[in-house]
């Protein structure tokens, strides 16, 4: 059975890095994403749920104050009926405007005007939640659970090794992660991955989502394992295509790119073929 | 046996806009709804009168960007894909993705801009032509249409013009 999202998400503001705790919240359609904003000062934080009720994306705004002379254009806010009146001297840019419960966010391409309301909400206040990856981080150091997340990708079935504390955690994470139902952990000395170059990528994202909640450190931790995997087919499919120079033409452009990603790419590749 | 002219096409744009569904539906599968997220890059083909289209298809996400964008290189057409649902992922295409192509390909490279899910569409024609102004002085822009991977409205359209282009693409 699927485990149901926690009620809360954490999730880190893209423009000021702050972390928000809110409700979670569930979008309607395929594809949709139901949104919320929250305010931050000087801009606003967009954020969409799925149907999951899995954060999608986070968005910011910058809150445009209404000019109060020159030139304008108005338009109603279809929630409050308000008028908003926007400067004529902006030809181009997106913006919010703030109607205190909830945002306009407006984008503007010459003349023409888009606009759609969120509602605000209020973050939650109180102590920072514990999500699964910063319970097992207090264990273990991001160096052991990054080759803990290395050496199931190399090979699912090997033999993992954590302190007790943590055994029904990194259980729970692998299960989460890699879909594997039954994963091989047992309590020991962790052991970290013999070619420490791979470590890096999953160790910046660990660091990156440990204090976000479990859902959301999961979906980026899992989207980082498509990443890889996605990488390691196009690579092979562009080797079979064309020829082993295309392929690695590709790989040096990984390389530039991300070079930690292309450890892990590489030795996969090396594995598979 | 016939030697195939290989053009390379990239599809990128925001996540969630339709990319892999557009081209899934263009190779005959019927249910796009079990179409799942594209991370990283997916790479498909399809072959007409000795041309053989290799369509990159680039995850739409922000965090696989910096990532990602350097395997724009070497493509000869770009489809930049929108949903006409949702005013940001348009926007994007002004502000990140065509600067994205023109930094990694140059200005002159053959782009077509495609608004999908015409289906649910909620922008307004003025608009929309509005920001294709704004991209066109960035990228060229050989052709705005516009699509619905739901109910296959100018799939077949796009992949002809796309067919068309690359026979007069130099590879």
């Amino acid at each position: 059975m699927k485990d149901m999202p926690s009620n809360l998400a954490v999730i880190r503001c893209p423009k000021c890095g702050r972390l928000v705790k809110i409700p979670r919240i569930y979008a309607s359609g395929i594809g949709g994403a139901k949104k919320l904003a929250v305010r931050h000062e000087k801009h606003f934080l967009i954020i969409g749920f799925d149907r999951y009720g899995i954060v999608r994306y986070t968005d910011s705004f910058d809150i445009l104050s209404e000019p109060s002379f020159s030139d304008v254009v108005t338009l109603t806010c279809p929630q409050c009926k308000r008028l908003i009146a926007i400067s004529s001297d902006i030809s181009y840019g997106k913006f919010a405007i703030d109607h205190q419960d909830h945002v306009v966010l407006i984008y503007k391409a010459g003349n023409k005007i888009e606009f759609e309301v969120i509602d605000v909400i209020e973050p939650l206040k109180g102590p920072p939640e514990v999500g699964l990856i910063r319970k097992i981080l207090r264990n273990i150091t991001p160096n052991e659970l990054a080759s803990i997340l290395m050496f199931i990708l190399k090979q699912p079935e090997t033999k993992i090794f954590v302190p007790a504390s943590i055994i029904d955690d990194v259980k729970k994470l692998i299960r989460k992660l890699f879909g594997i139902s039954a994963p091989n952990v047992e309590i020991g000395m962790p052991r970290v991955y013999p070619n420490e170059m791979t470590l890096d990528f999953f160790i910046n994202k660990i660091e990156h989502v440990q204090h976000l909640s479990t859902e959301e450190a999961i979906e980026i931790l899992r989207e980082s394992f498509e990443l890889i995997s996605s990488l390691c087919d196009s690579i092979t499919k562009i080797w079979r295509l064309y020829n082993i120079d295309e392929a690695c033409k590709y790989l040096n452009q990984l390389k530039t790119s991300s070079k930690s990603l292309y450890n892990i790419v590489l030795e996969l590749i090396r594995i598979k073929c | 046996m016939r030697v195939l002219k290989r053009v390379k096409v990239a599809f990128a744009g925001d996540a969630s806009v339709g990319k892999t569904s557009i081209i899934m539906k263009y190779l005959g599968v019927r249910d796009i709804s079990q179409i799942r997220k594209t991370k990283g890059v997916s790479i498909e083909n399809a072959k007409y009168a000795g041309t053989e289209l290799i369509i990159w298809d680039f995850s739409g996400q922000e965090h696989f960007r910096d990532i990602i964008v350097p395997f724009l290189t070497g493509s000869h057409i770009v489809v930049l894909v929108f949903d006409l649902s949702e005013t940001k992922t348009l926007y994007n295409l002004i502000d990140k993705w065509s600067e994205y192509v023109r930094k990694t390909l140059g200005s002159n490279i053959p782009t077509i801009i495609v608004g999908n899910k015409r289906d649910i569409k909620r922008l307004s024609d003025d608009f929309i032509q509005e920001a294709i102004q704004k991209i066109r002085k960035k990228i060229n822009v050989l052709l705005y249409l516009e699509t619905s991977a739901v109910t296959g409205e100018g799939i077949s359209t796009l992949f002809d013009k796309l067919f068309q282009y690359a026979q007069a693409v130099q590879v």
